[in-house]
């Protein structure tokens, strides 16, 4: 197996006691097919995608609807198996990790972030990113979230639902969440997409700051071109395949 | 996730939709009056039965007589004696010995005359309510509630009281008093003595002026006054330190004209029953009719229990659907959660502490709405039976047990109504559910 980039083998210890190594978030990515059925027919989402994104890589992906961007995401963050060819991000290969294993992998190195924001409107922004930090047990789940709050210029919204925020701040609140257990690959689904072009570019600059000081890998799926340019590299799917 | 985070969660999904939340707590707590009313009812109703065949005592009393039992004793409910046999302390002990049995209450009666105020100078008629034999019947009065006696205006004397007795409706009739105008009445009573005068056989007495404490209709012997053991041991005492006075007063041949034996449960009874047999006393315990009674109980409340059974069915079917509802809406929910690494078993606590909750509420609420409705049942009978110049019924008793097990039954009927829709959500595809939103 060949790792890719600087970030290695820091080992977490995660639920059931399986150990899901810290990874320098490099996605290797050979002849990857995967297909959805809809009754009987089969729909091709995927064919023969190669893929390589370096440890710390900034990547954005862009195509038409139904393309197979957000089915490449979905693999990559360990939403679904991949049915065939070779999935690995960092040591993880994919196929080969069970339920929990992906659950433990999406809790340890992956954050998500949805275009719908994905905030429980149930819970404040603090209790929001303290959720995701009491999924991998963190002890300091309410310094975490104050923390990480302050980070995205959110201090004075710690106690308000989703519903009170705009959707700039929404998308903030969503990218704190996605931080609060350290992920080392950050895959965003069209981030900017329900927002206006000033929050669009406020999010995409908290975005790159984060992706810089943390040296996370960062994979955004746009629709949007002007968003795509400022990725450090590009690619295009286009009827399940990956055009450079 | 830990287990606050699910409690938070589920209690703020149920606010969220407040209408849903409180008419699925409606359906359980509905299931769960209905069922703890008929409960409490059916209990008190049939408690009331069996106490009312047992002339008010518990349904394991037996009633054992200073008699022989002859041969057909073991197989009917009725006395049936075949002439004198004194009752001892080493009877007692025997019979205490037997592990079946719970209680021992030994009884003692003494012939009276007893003169009803106005009170004369002597024993004989003094205006229109002459004095008249009977007999008072002592017991240990500490142990009331395991005796066949009901108690129907005042109290029963004091353990050990020489002053006060509790009458019989049959005093009522001699003295042409009425329930509630006899209490707090007093009345003379003569305890007999037979001695040997110059002029032969002649009789004196120890006279007594008691109180009437209370109206009772008791079981425990055939006399028209119940007293302490102790007045009545006083009574035996006195007679019997005279002579024999023949027809007119004997001697006791008994020291305990009676026994009554508690058997430790209702199956108990048979056995008790032959036991003293065995030891060859007559005796008499309503077992047959009581087992017979049992029956037809058992039938009316399994009849109200699957009443109770349907109506908690019903609601366990309003918590499924509820919680099948709150999946279909909570998918994106919960593919977020499951993408932000959340496991199944996270997501299914979720929603079973939901049902939990719904379960909990209900049952509390259900429990003592069920409650509130039997005490209401029971004023309203009772009010009847009052009307009707009959006994009142003790209604509206708290059954600790039928409360922990309707808050209990109702509250795991609710998380196993929520464990089909809670897999569902627990098991759904992260991926399906994302893409969902």
């Amino acid at each position: 197996m060949r790792l890719i980039g600087p970030r290695l083998a820091q080992p977490l210890n995660v639920a059931h006691g399986h150990t899901v190594t810290r990874l320098g978030s490099a996605v290797h990515v050979r002849g990857l097919n995967h297909c959805y059925r809809s009754g009987r027919s089969q729909l091709e989402a995927l064919h023969d995608v190669d893929l390589e994104i370096p440890a710390g890589g900034y990547v954005a992906l862009t195509g038409p609807s139904g393309a197979g961007k957000s089915t490449l995401l979905s693999l990559i963050g360990g939403l679904e198996r991949p049915q065939s060819g070779t999935l690995m991000v960092g040591q993880h290969n994919l196929r080969a990790l069970r339920v929990d294993e992906l659950a433990a992998y999406r809790r340890s190195t992956i954050g998500f972030i949805f275009q719908h924001f994905g905030l429980l409107d149930l819970l404040s922004a603090r209790e929001n990113i303290e959720l995701a930090a009491s999924l991998s047990a963190s002890v300091k789940r309410r310094l975490q979230a104050r923390d990480l709050l302050e980070e995205v210029g959110l201090l004075d919204r710690t106690e308000h639902r989703p519903g009170q925020l705009s959707g700039g701040e929404r998308q903030r609140v969503a990218i704190a969440r996605a931080l609060v257990n350290d992920p080392s690959l950050i895959l965003a689904d069209e981030p900017t997409g329900n927002l206006d072009a000033d929050s669009a570019m406020r999010v995409l600059d908290l975005l790159e700051r984060v992706h810089i000081e943390r040296g996370c890998t960062l994979l955004v799926v746009t629709h949007n071109e002007s968003v795509a340019k400022r990725a450090e590299q590009r690619y295009r799917l286009d009827a399940g395949r990956l055009l450079p | 996730m830990t287990w606050l985070d699910s409690l938070t969660l589920a209690s703020r999904s149920l606010r969220r939709r407040p209408g849903r939340a409180l008419l699925t707590i409606l359906a359980v707590t509905l299931g769960a009056a209905l069922l703890v009313a008929l409960a409490s009812v059916a209990t008190s109703a049939g408690s009331r039965i069996v106490s009312k065949l047992t002339n008010g005592g518990p349904a394991t009393a037996i009633k054992v007589s200073a008699s022989k039992a002859d041969s057909d004793q073991a197989y009917t409910d009725d006395l049936r004696a075949a002439g004198p046999k004194p009752i001892t302390d080493g009877t007692l002990q025997a019979v205490r010995q037997s592990p079946h049995v719970a209680t021992v209450i030994p009884v003692i009666t003494s012939r009276i005359l007893a003169v009803p105020p106005p009170f004369g100078s002597t024993a004989t008629a003094t205006s229109s309510q002459p004095a008249y034999g009977d007999t008072m019947v002592g017991v240990d009065l500490g142990q009331t509630s395991n005796l066949p006696i009901t108690i129907l205006a005042g109290r029963v004397p004091h353990p050990g009281a020489l002053n006060e007795v509790a009458i019989t409706e049959s005093y009522l009739d001699h003295s042409g008093l009425s329930v509630q105008s006899a209490v707090g009445t007093q009345v003379e009573i003569a305890e007999p003595q037979a001695f040997q005068g110059q002029g032969g056989l002649q009789f004196r007495a120890r006279w007594i002026r008691s109180e009437i404490v209370g109206v009772v209709s008791q079981q425990v012997g055939t006399g028209a006054f119940l007293v302490s053991i102790e007045q009545a041991q006083l009574a035996q005492s006195w007679a019997q330190a005279g002579v024999d006075g023949g027809d007119v007063l004997p001697l006791p041949a008994s020291k305990y004209s009676g026994l009554i034996v508690l058997a430790s449960s209702l199956d108990d009874v048979h056995a008790v029953r032959q036991m003293i047999t065995g030891l060859g006393y007559a005796n008499t315990a309503p077992e047959h009719l009581v087992a017979s009674v049992l029956r037809y109980l058992r039938v009316v409340d399994i009849v109200l229990a699957g009443i109770g059974a349907i109506a908690l069915g019903i609601a366990a079917l309003g918590v499924a659907n509820a919680l099948v509802a709150a999946v279909r809406e909570r998918r994106r929910e919960i593919g977020v959660l499951k993408a932000i690494g959340a496991r199944d078993r996270d997501i299914l606590r979720w929603f079973l502490l939901e049902a939990f909750t719904v379960g909990l509420v209900g049952g509390v609420i259900g429990t003592l709405a069920g409650l509130l409705i039997a005490l209401w049942v029971g004023v309203s009978v009772n009010s009847y039976l009052t009307e009707q110049g009959l006994q009142s019924i003790q209604f509206g008793d708290v059954s600790w047990p039928l409360i922990g097990t309707a808050i209990l039954g109702t509250t795991v009927l609710a998380i196993a109504a929520g464990i089909v829709p809670a897999f569902q959500a627990a098991r759904l595809s992260p991926r399906e559910a994302v893409a969902a939103a």
